[in-house]
Parts: C-alpha cells; structure tokens; sequence
C-alpha cells in the first residue's frame, strides 16, 4: 500500500495516531515515546518491512558506542572507538548504496530512509565524542530519536541536541499554536508536492526520457523547471514532516529557506537542505579544521566536505562529480571574496540569477545520471535549432502557472518583504480561512493526487 | 483541544459544502458539452458512440486499426475507441457503458500483454478515465471498489472527480474541438516516418490477477458479442514466452486470438512504424487489410 505523507491512506490513518497520542496524558512523556516508537517502527515496517532490522541495527550499535564514548576525555583510545564505531554504523550503507550496486545503481535494494538515518547516527556519535552532547541512557529515547516518522525516510536529519531534550521534557498536553502552525505547513507541504512537483514532474519527465527529439529551447524550458521540481519535492515533503512534528508538539529542524533567491553558491547551501549542510559542517568540515587553518586547507576543507556530500548522494560519478562542482564554485568564491552580498539590489538580482543557472546546470547531474549523457543534454541545448517549445496542452500551462505563481508571490513576500502579505498566517481569520478553502481547492482540482513518490525517498 | 476540534469541525463542514457546490458546477458545464452536437473525440467515445464493431484498446489499438475501411470492408458501422495510456479496467468499464446503450456484434480488443496481463504498468491510471461515469454507473462504481478501496473512498469528493480537468471543462467554449476522428470512424493515422523512441523496458513477466480477472470479465460481459484479442505489430516483436499465457487465456475461455507479435513483415520494417511500438497509417493499411482477412476467413458471421 502507498503510505507517503500525501497518501490518501496516510490522511485516514494519521488523525487516529493524533487523537490516540493526545488521550496519552501530558505527565506520561515515557508512554508517549513509547507509543511514538511503535507508531514510527509501525509506519517503517508498512514502508520498507524486509529492512526493519537494518533500523534496529543501526540504532543498537551508535547506542553501544555512545555508551562507551560518553564522558571521556578526548584521547587516542577515545579516537579509535570513535572511528570502529561509525565504520560498524556505515557498513549497512555503505554495502547497500555502493558496494551492491544493481542494474539501476542498486537502488531497489536500498532499505527506505538509510542514507538519513545513518548520517544521523554518525552525527550523533560525533557529537559524543566531541562532548557536545552526552549519550542518551534511554534506549527508548534513543530509538524514537533515531525512528522518527516524520522525517526517517527524506529528513530532515535530526540534531540529538535539538530532538532529543524536547523528547524527554513534559510536552505542554495540546500546544494549540504549534499544532495549527503544523496543519498549515502540512498544507502547504502538500501544495508543493502535489500541485507543482508533480505536475512539472509529467512534463520533465517526458523530455528527459528522449531529449534528442525536442528543440534546444524546450530543454531549457525543461532544466528550469526540473530545477523547480526537485525543490518543491523536497521541500514539500520537508514541511510535510516538520508539519507533522509539529503537530505532536516536536520541533525538527527547518530544512530550506527560499534557495533560489541565494546569491552566492556559499549562500545557497545556508539555504538548501539545511540540515545536511548543518550536519557536513559538525561532522566532516569542522573535525577537518573548517576555516581555522591556512588559506589551502580551508579550500581543500570544502572540497572534501562537498565530495563526501556528492558521495553521499550516489555511488554514481555524476554525483561525485555535482558534489565536486559545488565545492569548486564555492572554493572560487572565498578566493573572490564573493560569498556575500555587499551589493545593492540590482547586483543583487543579477547574483541570484547566475547562482541560480549555477545550481540548474548541477542539477542536470541528478537528472542524467551520467556525464555523457549530461553532455549530450548540453550540446543538444546549445544548438538552438528551433524556437519552439514543447507545450503538452493549454490547461497543463494555466496548472503550472497558478502553481509556480503562487510559490513565487510566497517566496518573493517571505524574502524581501518578511511579514507583509500573511495569508495562512494572517492575523484575521477570514482571510486565513479563505486561504485554507483556495489552497484546498488547488490541491483537489490541480493536484496530482496519485503519484507518490518523493525524489529523495530514493537516497 | 476543544477549541481546536471546534474549528476542525468548522472546517471540514466548510470544505464539504464548497466541494458540493463546485463539484455541481463542474457537472453541470460537464453535462452541457455532452449535449453538444460536436463533441471531442475521448468524449464522443465515452458518451456517445454506437457501432456494430468496436475496437477497443490503447494508442496503439487508436493508430492501427483503420475502422473507415473495416466498416466497408464488412459492411457495418465500425468505430475504433483505443485510448492514449489505457488498459484493461478501461476497456472493461466502457465496454460496459457500450453494451448499455447499443449492442455491437464484434469487439475487437488491441491486447498489450505488460499492460493487460502482466504485472508493471498500473491499473489504476484507467480509473482516472472513468471519473465521468462514476456517479452515474454501478458498474463503473463497482469497479472502483474492486480495483482499489481508496480510490473509491475519494471519489465521494466532487472536485476529486473533475480533477485535472477544471480548466479543460470551463474553457471548452475557447478551444477548438477536433472533428476529424468522425471522418475516420476513430482512427488516428500516424503519418510520422520512423523514430527510435527512449521506450522504458518492459517492467515486468509476473501474472497479474487483476487484469487476468478483468480479462475474464470482459469476455462475460461482451456476450453476446464475438470477442476478438489481438496482438497488433511491435517492431521489436514479444518473446513468445509472454504470448503463450495469454493464447492459452483466450483457448479457455472461447475467445478469438489473432497475433502479430512475431509477424516478419512487420518485424524492423521501418516503413511500418513510427516508433517501436506504434504502426505509421502505412503499416495500420497493411495491418487492417490482412485482419480482415483473417477474420473473414475465420467466417465471422455478421448479422
């Protein structure tokens, strides 16, 4: 059975687990983890049951070696458990994504939800062995932290800092600001998902699969607007799974803010899977030496960063090689002094535009899954033969650009003009309520209401 | 809580009511198109169409079968209602809206054995065009039910049934409709020459029940109709492995079963196809022409 967060049989099913949590009383916080527990290893086992165990494992192992990293001092004995204990936690990844490597890049053997799960754990051992924070004695605690439905399959990656406190202190028994706060990111969530990702998602589709029959324009019609698919997928169902923690009155991690409007490659990954480039900067940048060394070991600091997050991605050469590229841009900025924006407005504009060609070129690397064909797609683009694009129907145009028009207008209010046209957050409640009614109307009437899978359910 | 399952409450009895009102709207622009006297072609089929033959099936039952010169070749009104994506479950659920409002003596149904028969393609996309009939047809509604629960469930949802199709069924005043499917009886000539497509590989050699049952159905449902199964042209050809089954389905269940899979006059003949797996109108005259004569040789008996 489909059970993605913009399922039909997910909206049936998850107001049961909202009420069943909340007749849980307020003071009983170890009876509402354990059923959090249950409700998440009920909903894993729905979506990915042969690789439950691979969850178990993994929880049970970064747990053990918590244990026996906690409290230490920072020493060589210290440092060799640390290293033991993140190779034991990536063997299941690592063999499953790049040493079992299938017809189709191994994906069908990839336990659902992996590649977050894992870097959680290393995360966390990190942290420990750092004395950032301690280990958590409670192994209930512990596996809800690591098994949290809302964002084990597509993150966003939990902090133990940030999760784990709210899961051990006395939740308020109904946070009602929180759980509305969390029904409006659910909507738009599925917004997102349902009416611009996926409706692009035909469309990309389509011209990807056989690019040498379309003009050079429609291709770049085409990378624009999977630019704008792998984000609103993403991002959708980012707020789909913060939306839902909220609703249990848990707090994850904001995961993007407004990425296309970055100005600088430095800046865009402030902005794009934020809790990624939040764990790649504790885990890997700053252990490395992050900017408290020399010029060139700071940019050999950021290329490597970038290459183990390419790597991250995919076994493929196209993602080491995407990775590879942002780390480059990004290397070339500090040494340009680029990364921010000391600019006024128009330079400003301008920046966001290259940045943003920038990022949709990289793209291509996730799309293609090879540098030839990527090459292909590029000389094919370049040859402007015709100037006519393909349109698959007059209808499918108006979706699209209510769809993108209105995520601009959102974006466009949030970024420059923070606060100044609320509609799902307006103060009056006639116009958040009309909000809710349109934006449900959209869905229903535009949505693509039966495709189910999220881009990076697959990593 | 209580102020929060107030508002809920509020909420879902607001969301029930605009879907009412929208949802009888959109039925009721739907229902003045139908009443047209020019109709598009996917709505003349779903509505309308009456012939003594009818041929049945996907793209590729709606680019090979030229029903202008089948219907002069038999003499009897032949109209061919392939759709662009369908299945089975659709062929299933028109074929019962047809024997309602006619009783045609032949029906021909182009078979695609990955997506009629074999696991891969899902069955659920024919649903989506039968949203239209869904209110008005137990069949139809009967059908949603066995194929997926779900899928049911949220048909109770106005705006769900018109979905994808709001701007296509208020704008259809602006857009220009295309008649010339009348002058073909249906079928849609492919007058490209030959391009080699990035096609997806077949997904699947596992059984599908479902499909295997709604074949069954078909064939109980068309009686007393002679059902005809054809495997139209492919240019690669089907490994024969995947055609057996399907033989033996049709051997037990008394169904005529005319395959062209392994046909060498068809087989990488590009002055046939437009792709791999769609025949140009130079290969659908060929193809037409030599059906006919396999079925008249077969003493179809038409009344």
């Amino acid at each position: 059975m489909n059970f993605a967060f913009n399922s039909f049989a997910f909206l049936l099913v998850y107001p049961v687990v909202f009420c069943l949590y909340y007749v849980i009383p307020q003071s009983y916080t170890a009876l509402r983890n354990l059923f959090l527990l249950f409700i998440s290893y009920s909903f894993y086992a729905i979506w990915s049951l042969n690789y439950i165990f691979v969850l178990l494992y993994v929880t049970i192992v970064s747990y053990f070696f918590a244990f026996l990293l906690n409290k230490r001092k920072i020493n060589h004995t210290k440092k060799v458990l640390n290293i033991i204990g993140i190779s034991i936690v990536l063997l299941p990844l690592l063999f499953c994504k790049y040493i079992n490597d299938g017809d189709d890049g191994g994906s069908l053997l990839i336990p659902i939800g992996i590649s977050f799960y894992t870097i959680q754990a290393v995360g966390y051992l990190v942290d420990v062995y750092y004395n950032r924070v301690e280990q958590e004695k409670n192994f209930i605690v512990y596996a809800l932290f690591m098994s949290f439905f809302p964002s084990i399959v597509s993150g966003p990656i939990n902090k133990a800092s940030l999760l784990i406190p709210q899961l051990k202190t006395v939740r308020i028994f109904f946070d009602y600001t929180k759980v509305v706060s969390g029904m409006r990111m659910f909507l738009w969530g599925v917004f997102l998902k349902v009416v611009i990702a996926d409706r692009v998602g035909f469309y990309v589709d389509i011209v990807f699969q056989d690019y040498n029959n379309y003009s050079s324009l429609t291709l770049m019609v085409t990378t624009i607007l999977y630019s704008f698919q792998i984000y609103t997928d993403f991002a959708g169902y980012s707020l789909l799974a913060i939306g839902i923690g909220k609703t249990l009155g848990l707090d994850l991690m904001e995961n993007f803010r407004r990425p296309y409007f970055a100005y600088s490659i430095t800046d865009f990954w402030h902005r794009w899977h934020i809790s990624l480039s939040t764990w790649l900067k504790d885990t890997v940048y700053i252990p490395l030496g992050g900017s408290r060394c020399s010029r060139l070991r700071n940019y050999w600091n950021i290329f490597i960063t970038f290459l183990l997050s390419g790597i991250w991605h995919g076994a493929g050469l196209n993602y080491i090689f995407w990775g590879m590229w942002h780390g480059i841009i990004q290397i070339v900025e500090k040494m340009l002094n680029e990364q921010s924006c000391k600019y006024g407005m128009s330079v400003r504009i301008i920046k966001i535009g290259v940045t943003f060609i920038i990022v949709s070129f990289a793209w291509l690397f996730f799309r293609l899954h090879s540098i030839g064909d990527v090459w292909c797609f590029l000389i094919k683009m370049s040859m402007m033969d015709s100037f006519s694009v393909y349109v698959p129907g007059i209808s499918f145009v108006i979706e699209l650009s209510i769809g993108l028009g209105l995520l601009l207008i959102k974006e466009v209010f949030d970024e420059f003009f923070p606060g100044k046209c609320l509609i799902l957050d307006s103060p009056y409640r006639f116009i958040r309520w009309g909000g809710y009614i349109v934006l449900l109307f959209i869905i229903g009437a535009f949505g693509v209401l039966g495709s189910d899978q999220f881009i990076y359910a697959g990593y | 809580m209580g102020r929060f399952l107030k508002k809920m409450a509020i909420l879902i009895l607001l969301i029930y009511v605009c879907d009412m009102v929208i949802g009888m709207l959109a039925e009721k622009k739907m229902n003045s198109i139908i009443n047209k006297k020019i109709v598009n072609r996917a709505t003349f089929i779903d509505k309308k169409v009456t012939a003594e033959l009818i041929v049945l099936g996907s793209s590729r039952a709606a680019h090979h079968y030229d029903t202008k010169m089948m219907s002069d070749s038999f003499s009897i009104s032949c109209f061919n209602c392939g759709k662009d994506g369908s299945g089975i479950a659709y062929g299933y659920g028109l074929l019962s809206l047809l024997k309602k409002r006619s009783n045609p003596q032949i029906i021909i149904y182009d078979l695609t054995p990955y997506r009629d028969y074999y696991k891969g393609i899902d069955i659920h996309d024919d649903l989506g065009m039968l949203k239209d009939e869904y209110r008005n047809d137990s069949d139809i509604k009967s059908l949603f039910k066995y194929i997926d629960w779900l899928e049911y469930v949220k048909m109770n949802s106005r705006i769900y049934q018109y979905n994808a199709r709001f701007f296509q069924i208020f704008l259809s005043d602006y857009i220009s409709i295309d008649t010339s499917y009348i002058a073909t009886n249906g079928y849609e000539p492919l007058n490209e020459s030959f391009t080699y497509k990035n096609i997806p590989p077949i997904p699947s050699c596992e059984v599908d029940t479902f499909k295997c049952t709604l074949l069954k159905d078909f064939i109980r449902i068309a009686y007393p109709a002679k059902v005809v199964f054809v495997v139209s042209p492919y240019y690669e050809g089907i490994a024969s492995h995947m055609i057996e089954p399907i033989r033996d389905l049709c051997i037990n269940n008394d169904v005529t079963f005319i395959d062209y899979s392994d046909d060498i006059r068809f087989y990488h003949n590009k002055s046939y196809f437009s792709d791999q797996g769609h025949l140009n109108s130079t290969g659908a005259t060929v193809f037409t022409r030599d059906l006919i004569k396999k079925m008249k040789s077969m003493c179809f008996k038409i009344q």
